[in-house]
C-alpha cells in the first residue's frame, strides 16, 4: 500500500474524532486504492508518484465522502438493530402472548373469545414488521417496490380480518362481514397512496384500475352498513367509470400544461 | 475478489441493440511527424482507463438488468507498436479491426511508426461513448501527454461520473424539465430510400472510405455557405442530398430524408461531473425535392435544418419513450418491443466537427492529418463521418460490403466532392 496515500488519507481526516465509523471508512478507502494500486501495477504502471496523484484524484474530498458514509452506516447500523430486535424478539413476544393468553384463559375460563389474542398479537407483530420491510424495501430500487406492495396488501388484509373477528365475536352487527369487504378497498387505496408516495411509473393506472375494482364492495359496504338502498347503491359503480373518465381529462389537462409546442415557443 | 460492476446505461443498451446495423466501433486517426515516448504514452493511458472503467469492463448482457464488469488489464494488450515501412496499410487495417462487447477491453490503440513519422490509432465501443467525448478523450489525452512529459504533472485530468442519459435535463427548470420528459415521440426514419450498394453477402468485409476536401476549397465553402445563410454542416448535408440524387437516381421530386447526428451536450451547461458515455440523438432532416441546382437543394436543407435549429428541446425527442420502454419491463422483453418501433436510418450523416489540432499536439507537436468516424455500417445503412483537422474536411464512410460496394462509395465521394466545389464557387 502507498505510504503517502495512508498519510494523505489520515491528514485529511484528522478534524473529525476518531471512532470506529472512521476506522471503517479509512479502511474501505485503504481497501478501494490498493485494489486501484494492484491494477494499474499489474497493467504496468510503476511510477510512485503517478500512482499516489491518480489515487488522490479518485478519492478526493474525503471529509464530505465520509459524512455520506456516515450516514449511510448509521443507517446500516440501524436497521441491522431493528432486524436483530426482529429476530431475537419474536419468539420473546411470542412466548409472552401465549402466556397471557394461557394466564387469561385460565383465570376467566373464556376459551371461545381469549383465541383473539392470539390473533390480535399475530397482526400488531405482523403490521410492525411489515410495517418497517415496506418502508426498507420502497428506499431501495423499483424492481423491490413489488415486495412492499405485496407486504402491505397482506397487512391490510390481515388487519381487517382481525377487525372482523373481533366484532364478530365481541360485538356482532348485522352483515359485520362488510369489513372483510372493506379491507379489500382499503388495500387498493394503500397500493393507490404507495404508488403515490414512491411515485411510481403509469400510477395513474393502478388508480384506473382499482376504482372501478373497487366501486362494487363499495356498493356492498354501504348497503351493508345500510347507508344506501341496495336498490340505488349501483351508481357508485357508474360513479366510478365517471371518476375514471374524470381523471383521465384531468390529467390530459395537467399533461397540456406541459405539452411542448415549438411553434408557440418561437 | 467479487468484481466491480457498473450499470449498463440506456445509451449503452440503445447502441448494444445497434449491433444488426453497425460494428458500434468509433475509430480515430491522428498522423504525427514525431514519434511519442512510448513509456509515457502508456502511463497516460493507464491512468485514463483508470478514470474511465468502462474502458475495461465487459458488457454482460443479462436479460433482467444488462451490466459491466470491471476487469484488470495490461497496457500491452491496450496499446500496439509497431516499427514498419508501410504505416498506413497497418494503420488501416487496425482501424477495421472489432471488439466486441463481451471483451474486457473497449478500446485499443496503435501506435505505428516509420522514422520520424507515427500514426496514432484508436478504436474504441461506441456503448461506451460518442463521438463528442471521443473528441474530449483524445484532447485530454494529448494534454496530459504533453504535461507529464514536460513537466512531469501526473495524467489524472480526465472528468470521471454519471454517465447516465438523465444528465440533458438537469440544467432545466421544473417545467421544462416536465415538458421534455413528455416529449414522447417516436422520431426514427421512415425513409425508404437506400444508398445503392450491393445486397449483403456473408463475405463482405469491412472497409474505410475517405475523401479529403482540401483547406482552400473549405475555406471557400464556409464563406459561401456565411453568403447563403448556411453553415458548414449545411453545406455538407445538401451536397450529401444533391450526390444521393445523382449516385442513386432518385427522381428529382421525391423527398429524401438523411438521419444527422445530434450532440445533446449543448443541453447541458457544466460537463465536469459526467463520464465518459453517450449523448448523442439524430434529427431527421429533409428535402422535399431535389431542386434544380444545389443552391436549391441547400435552400432545402437550411429550411430543414432551422425547424430543429430553433427547437429548445433538439434531440430530445423519443428519449422518454425509450426510457420508458427499458424501465418497465426486463432487458430482455424491452428490447424486442424497442424493436419492433425503432427503424435504423438508411441514410445518415454525423458531423462529428473540428479536430483542434493545437489541443491534439503532442510536446507542440501537432498532427499533420487524421480524420474521427462512426462505425461500420451493415448493408443497406451507411453513415458518412465528416471531421475538420487544420482546416480540410476528410469525409468518411465505413461499410462492409464487397470490392464494388468500395467502388460505388468512392464514385460518391467524386460526385461529393464536385459537388462541394461547385458549393464553394457558388
Amino acid at each position: 500500500m502507498n505510504e503517502k496515500f495512508i498519510e494523505y488519507t489520515e491528514s485529511s481526516l484528522r478534524s473529525i474524532p476518531y471512532d470506529d465509523i472512521l476506522y471503517s471508512f479509512e479502511q474501505q478507502i485503504a481497501d478501494s486504492a490498493a485494489a486501484t494500486e494492484r491494477r494499474v501495477r499489474k497493467a504496468g504502471l510503476y511510477d510512485e508518484n503517478i500512482i499516489f496523484d491518480l489515487l488522490v484524484s479518485e478519492h478526493s474530498d474525503l471529509p464530505e465522502k465520509y459524512t455520506e458514509f456516515r450516514r449511510a452506516e448509521l443507517k446500516r447500523r440501524r436497521e441491522r438493530r431493528m432486524h436483530m430486535l426482529f429476530i431475537k424478539g419474536t419468539p420473546v413476544y411470542y412466548l409472552a402472548v401465549i402466556a397471557v393468553y394461557l394466564l387469561i384463559s385460565f383465570m376467566t375460563h373464556a376459551w371461545d373469545r381469549t383465541w383473539l389474542a392470539i390473533i390480535t398479537a399475530v397482526t400488531v407483530w405482523y403490521d410492525t414488521v411489515g410495517g418497517w420491510f415496506v418502508c426498507e424495501f420502497a428506499a431501495k430500487r423499483r424492481a423491490f417496490h413489488v415486495i412492499s406492495r405485496v407486504i402491505l396488501a397482506l397487512g391490510v388484509m390481515l388487519t381487517s380480518v382481525c377487525v372482523y373477528l373481533h366484532f364478530q365475536m365481541l360485538a356482532p352487527f348485522e352483515n359485520c362481514w362488510v369489513i372483510v369487504t372493506g379491507g379489500v378497498i382499503l388495500m387498493y387505496c394503500a397500493d393507490a397512496v404507495f404508488s403515490a408516495v414512491t411515485k411510481q411509473r403509469v400510477r395513474i393506472i393502478n388508480y384506473l384500475i382499482y376504482i372501478p375494482a373497487a366501486s362494487p364492495m363499495f356498493y356492498v359496504v354501504l348497503c351493508g352498513i345500510r347507508v344506501l338502498q341496495w336498490s340505488t347503491g349501483w351508481l357508485i359503480i357508474i360513479a366510478a367509470l365517471a371518476a375514471d373518465v374524470l381523471i383521465v381529462v384531468g390529467a390530459l389537462i395537467n399533461r397540456r400544461k406541459y405539452v411542448y409546442k415549438p411553434e408557440e415557443a418561437k | 475478489m467479487k468484481k466491480e460492476k457498473l450499470p449498463a446505461e440506456l445509451w449503452d443498451k440503445m447502441h448494444y441493440l445497434f449491433r444488426d446495423f453497425n460494428d458500434r466501433m468509433v475509430h480515430l486517426e491522428l498522423c504525427y511527424d514525431f514519434v511519442p515516448d512510448i513509456d509515457i504514452l502508456k502511463k497516460v493511458i493507464i491512468c485514463f482507463f483508470e478514470k474511465a472503467p468502462v474502458f475495461h469492463s465487459s458488457f454482460t448482457d443479462n436479460r433482467i438488468s444488462p451490466y459491466w464488469t470491471v476487469h484488470d488489464y495490461d497496457i500491452n494488450d491496450i496499446l500496439t507498436v509497431e516499427y514498419t515501412n508501410e504505416p498506413q496499410r497497418r494503420a488501416d487495417e487496425f482501424l477495421i479491426r472489432y471488439i466486441p462487447p463481451e471483451s474486457e477491453l473497449q478500446m485499443k490503440l496503435a501506435l505505428f511508426i516509420s522514422g520520424e513519422k507515427s500514426i496514432l490509432c484508436i478504436v474504441e465501443n461506441h456503448m461506451c461513448m460518442d463521438g463528442g467525448d471521443f473528441k474530449y478523450f483524445i484532447k485530454s489525452l494529448c494534454s496530459a501527454y504533453t504535461l507529464l512529459a514536460e513537466k512531469g504533472i501526473s495524467p489524472v485530468n480526465l472528468r470521471s461520473g454519471t454517465r447516465s442519459f438523465e444528465k440533458v435535463y438537469e440544467d432545466y427548470t421544473y417545467a421544462e424539465k416536465r415538458m421534455a420528459k413528455n416529449l414522447y415521440k417516436n422520431v426514427c426514419a421512415k425513409d425508404s430510400h437506400r444508398f445503392p450498394l450491393t445486397p449483403a453477402s456473408i463475405r463482405d468485409e469491412p472497409f474505410i472510405v475517405r475523401r479529403k476536401i482540401d483547406e482552400n476549397t473549405f475555406l471557400q465553402l464556409k464563406a459561401a455557405g456565411k453568403k447563403h445563410g448556411a453553415t458548414v454542416n449545411d453545406m455538407l448535408l445538401a451536397a450529401y442530398f444533391f450526390s444521393l440524387y445523382e449516385l442513386a437516381g432518385f427522381s428529382e421530386n421525391e423527398s429524401v430524408t438523411v438521419s444527422c447526428a445530434v450532440d445533446l451536450r449543448r443541453h447541458i451547461r457544466d460537463l465536469s461531473d459526467e463520464g465518459m458515455t453517450n449523448h448523442t440523438a439524430f434529427m431527421q432532416c429533409s428535402v422535399p425535392r431535389r431542386g434544380s441546382d444545389i443552391l436549391e437543394t441547400l435552400k432545402y436543407t437550411v429550411q430543414s435544418s432551422e425547424k430543429f435549429k430553433n427547437d429548445r428541446f433538439m434531440g430530445l425527442y423519443g428519449l422518454p419513450l425509450l426510457n420508458l420502454g427499458y424501465s418497465i419491463l426486463p432487458h430482455a422483453a424491452s428490447e424486442e418491443i424497442i424493436k419492433i418501433g425503432y427503424s435504423n436510418p438508411l441514410i445518415a450523416m454525423s458531423n462529428i466537427g473540428i479536430l483542434d489540432c493545437k489541443a491534439l499536439s503532442l510536446c507542440g507537436h501537432e498532427p499533420t492529418d487524421g480524420f474521427m468516424t462512426g462505425a461500420v455500417k451493415y448493408k443497406p445503412y451507411v453513415l458518412l463521418s465528416a471531421t475538420t483537422l487544420r482546416n480540410a474536411v476528410t469525409l468518411s464512410m465505413c461499410v462492409r460490403g464487397n470490392g464494388e460496394d468500395k467502388t460505388i462509395t468512392e464514385k460518391f465521394f467524386d460526385i461529393m466532392e464536385k459537388n462541394i466545389k461547385i458549393l464553394a464557387s457558388s
